[in-house]
This record gives structure tokens, sequence and C-alpha cells, in this order.
């Protein structure tokens, strides 16, 4: 949300504007209602006492602490593993355009196997469209780290889907 | 973008994107937990300054070999300066002292004059005109802020124009909805709405015995004539009635203290007592112009130098009024009436009947 001027934009003003964006992030990266939910308002909270210092550019500290409440400590510690459904049976669908919604859906569930930073950077570079240099302010890398991540996550789908459309064959 | 697996990528996340929930309460949410924060911190200071001072005290005990005071009673959640508590039913919220009291409600076009200030508005018992209510906000040259206790709320932040932001905050069946131009008043009320656990700030439950009992008496205490002289007045309004499927009954609450507090407990003892009336009638009839249902009732509590003494007092328009403090039943004086309904800023609580009491 631009803000009048200079001056940074009003706190409410700012999470009215963009609450359902971060929300729909949020739960591209949780990959769950309740726990996007949770994050978001987490991520506000925290940011409602820095506001003064943040609210230049209020979207990349929030969108910081979402990433970062998914890979909290204690979450990796329960969970190291994101279950997937079997790649094989992904893609069983009709012809035409159903192959292709079956093969979105496979994405979808493919990007659960993903971990939490790569999820992070393609969400980031594919739903939000940005560049490398933002991604990685809001990841706290390098854009070459950025580059890299998303190169592997793309390596992985590839992989899972070929190899699920081997089983198909 | 010509990877396949990049565009099947963005069109995945795309899709699955709609199904991110909704924003409506994010920001009611989020203020609900930096309240509940600001809160834990202030109580968690307080828990801080209460172990200080009862260390300094043991240590203090442990150099004089003394026995420690005992602990003061528990007192009312302190509001924060220039502002009060305001309960109905099972919720508290804090507002302004500016804002008062008042029948002004969201039936915006159903009201025939602006109120001088701000207002907070409550359900009441009496007839409410409906025809012709719009749901919209009214012209910016009539609104005023307010403060609004209703049922059926939808919980949310919604601006209504120039400037002016209605929010809602919802506990169960009842909830509270802010309308005003000032975000900051705004958010310190919504961030204060609390449910009543236990008592409100002024030590009123939700409930009553004395609701939907009109034989019911007060069955403590000996008397107000016994209690020397008065400190503190709890005052607590009920709906008369109720019922399981309705909310709680309490309709707004406040005390009396010092000075005030004294002159009530005086003209209590000094009100005349009502004859034969060792018990309030629950059958006053329709023929004598009564209509018990829509009655509202007062429960107080005096706090004196030698006790504590419950009074309950019913406003039928006719027949059971008066002041019992389950020994003896008192008439209505102005003494003692007017300074009790100032205090929850309800004029229209007493019945036309009644009126006359308050001039």
């Amino acid at each position: 949300m631009a803000a009048d001027g200079d001056s940074p934009p009003d706190f409410d003003a700012w999470v009215s504007h963009r609450g359902a964006h971060l929300l729909r992030f949020a739960y591209l990266i949780t990959r769950d209602r309740n726990r996007a939910e949770e994050v978001v308002q987490d991520a506000l909270v925290a940011a409602y006492p820095r506001w003064s210092r943040i609210a230049s550019d209020p979207d990349a500290y929030v969108r910081r602490c979402i990433v970062n409440a998914n890979i909290s400590a204690w979450r990796r510690i329960f969970r190291r593993e994101t279950l997937v459904d079997d790649p094989s049976i992904l893609g069983e669908a009709g012809p035409d355009h159903a192959i292709a919604h079956a093969d979105a859906d496979s994405v979808w569930q493919l990007c659960a196997s993903l971990p939490t930073k790569q999820r992070a950077a393609v969400v980031l570079r594919y739903y939000e469209g940005l560049p490398d240099a933002e991604i990685a302010e809001i990841l706290g890398c390098s854009a070459s780290t950025v580059r890299s991540q998303i190169h592997r996550a793309l390596a992985s789908l590839r992989t899972t889907l070929s190899s699920s459309e081997e089983v198909l064959r | 973008m010509n990877d396949p697996t990049e565009t099947l990528l963005a069109q995945s996340l795309a899709n699955h994107a709609t199904e991110a929930p909704s924003d409506t309460s994010l920001l009611a949410d989020v203020h609900t937990r930096l309240g509940r924060r600001r809160r834990a911190r202030t109580a968690g200071a307080a828990v801080l300054a209460c172990a200080a001072v009862a260390t300094a005290i043991t240590g203090i005990n442990n150099l004089t070999n003394e026995v420690a005071p005992s602990p003061a009673p528990a007192t009312v959640a302190q509001p924060a300066k220039g502002w009060h508590w305001e309960s109905y039913s099972n919720i508290q919220i804090q507002v302004p002292d500016s804002w008062q009291d008042g029948t002004f409600s969201h039936l915006w076009t159903c009201r025939g004059g602006k109120p001088a200030g701000p207002t907070v508005g409550r359900p009441t018992t009496g007839i409410v005109p409906m025809m012709a209510c719009g749901s919209l906000a009214p012209p910016v040259a009539e609104r005023v802020s307010h403060a609004f206790f209703d049922y059926n709320l939808q919980p949310g932040v919604f601006a209504r124009g120039n400037g002016w932001t209605e929010e809602a905050k919802v506990f169960g069946a009842v909830g509270v909805s802010v309308f005003t131009d000032d975000d900051a008043v705004r958010r310190q009320i919504i961030d204060s709405a609390q449910l009543i656990t236990g008592t409100d700030a002024y030590g009123c439950a939700p409930s009553s015995p004395a609701v939907g009992n009109t034989r019911w008496r007060p069955e403590t205490g000996d008397g107000v004539a016994a209690m020397g002289e008065v400190k503190s007045i709890q005052i607590c309004a009920y709906r008369g009635t109720t019922s399981a499927n309705q909310p709680p009954p309490l309709v707004a609450s406040a005390q009396l203290t010092g000075d005030d507090a004294r002159a009530v407990g005086e003209a209590l003892r000094e009100a005349p007592e009502i004859p034969d009336r060792g018990v309030f009638s629950g059958n006053v009839t329709a023929a004598e112009g009564c209509q018990v249902s829509d009655s509202e009732i007062l429960v107080l509590r005096l706090r004196g130098d030698s006790g504590e003494q419950e009074v309950v007092s019913r406003f039928a328009q006719c027949g059971a009024t008066g002041f019992d403090d389950g020994l003896m039943v008192r008439q209505l004086t102005k003494p003692v009436l007017k300074p009790v309904v100032d205090a929850i800023n309800r004029p229209e609580f007493i019945p036309p009947a009644l009126q006359h009491l308050l001039r």
C-alpha cells in the first residue's frame, strides 16, 4: 500500500489493505488454513511494536516473519517430514484440460515435499512474481542462493513428476 | 516462463491461493492478541511488583519477627485514566468518560435527533421503532461516536466512509460494535473488550437469583439499619426476566463511593417502610396497568462499617416497587434512586410512572 506522500502507512490501514494477500502467501507456505492464520497473526503482532521502524517497508518484514515462523526450531524438530500423496496416484485423470489440472494439483502436492525455504522461494517467485533481489531480502540470503534454491526446487519437482509419469506408463 | 514445470507451478499456486482463509477478522484478531499481550504485561508487572513487596515484607518480618499484615482485598480492575468500564450481559469494555449511556444505536435512521456526545448503547427491553430503519450509516453530519452492545453482530472492521470505521467483536451470542472516526479510541475500546468471568469490574455477576423471581429476597446481612456508615455501593442492573436460551441478563453496572455512597446509605435508612410489604408481590396484573415482563431490577451491594448488605429493587410500573434488604421493604425515594440511576446512566431505566422521582 502506498503511503500518502512520504508518511508511512498506518498499521490498521496497511493490514486492512494487505491482510488477504498475506493470508494467501501464508497459506501457500504452510498449506494449512489454521496455520496460515496463526503465522500471519504472529507476524503482525510482532510487527506492531516495531511499526515505526519497519513502516517504510513492512511487506518484507512481515513476510520474513511468516516464513521464519514456519521453520522455527521446535517445528523443525516435529515436522522434519511432510507427508505427500504417492505421486503415482496424482496423475490419474482424464484427457485434455483434466490432465493439466491433475498435473497442477500434482505440483501442489509435491510442493509439500520441498523444504520450507525452497517452497517460500518458489511461492515468492511464481506466485508473487518477485525478483530474486527482493526474495533474497525476505529470506535473508543472497540472490544467488535464491536462484540456487529455486533451481533445486524445480529439479526436484521435475524429477518427481517424471517419475510419476514413468509409473503411469 | 516457457518451462512447463514453471507454468504448472504458477498455475497450481494461483489455484490454491484461492483456498486461503478470509481476512475478515484478521485485524480484529491481531488487536485482540495485542490487547491480551498488553494486559498480560500489566499483570506480569503487577505480579513482579507484588513479589517485590512480598519479598520486602518477608524480609522486614524476618528482621522484626512481627506478623505480616493481612492481604488487601481484591480491587476493581482499574481502567485507563479518563476511561471507565461499561458492562452488558457477559461482556465488559472500557470507554472514555465522555461516552455515556444512551439509547442511540445502529438503528441510525430511526433516531429523531443526534445525541450531544458519544454514547454507549444497549438493547433495551422497551419498544424500539424499527419501521423504515436503514442499515446504512447516516450522513457524516449526523454521525456520533458510539459503542453498542448487540446480538448477531458480524465481527470485523468495516470502513464507513469519510474516515469513520465500525469494528465489531463478538463473544458467543453477544458482541460489541464500536463506530467512530477516532481509530485510536476504537482500538482501545475493542482491545479492552472481555468476557466477564465471575464478576465484572464493579463486582456484578452476569446474572442474579433475583432475576425472574419476584419473590426472591436478600438472605444475608442484618439489614441496612445495622451496617453502619456506607463506604461503597455496587450497582447491578438486570433485565427483570430471562430464559435459558437468552444471554445473561446483566444490563449495566456502576459503583458509588465516598460521600455519594454515604449519602445514599443514609437516605436508604431514612426511606419510609412500606407497611404490610414484607415481600414483593409477583401477582401484578394487566388490569393494574403493569408490565412486569418489561421491568428491570437493581441489585445493590452496600459495604459499610459493620458489614455488607444486599438490597434488591424492582421497578414494575405498579405495586412491586421499593428497596428490599430482606428484612424490610422501603419506599423508593429520590435521594436514593437518583444517584443510583445517574451512576448507571440509565434514566430510561425508571418506568414513566416513577419518573417524577427523578425530577
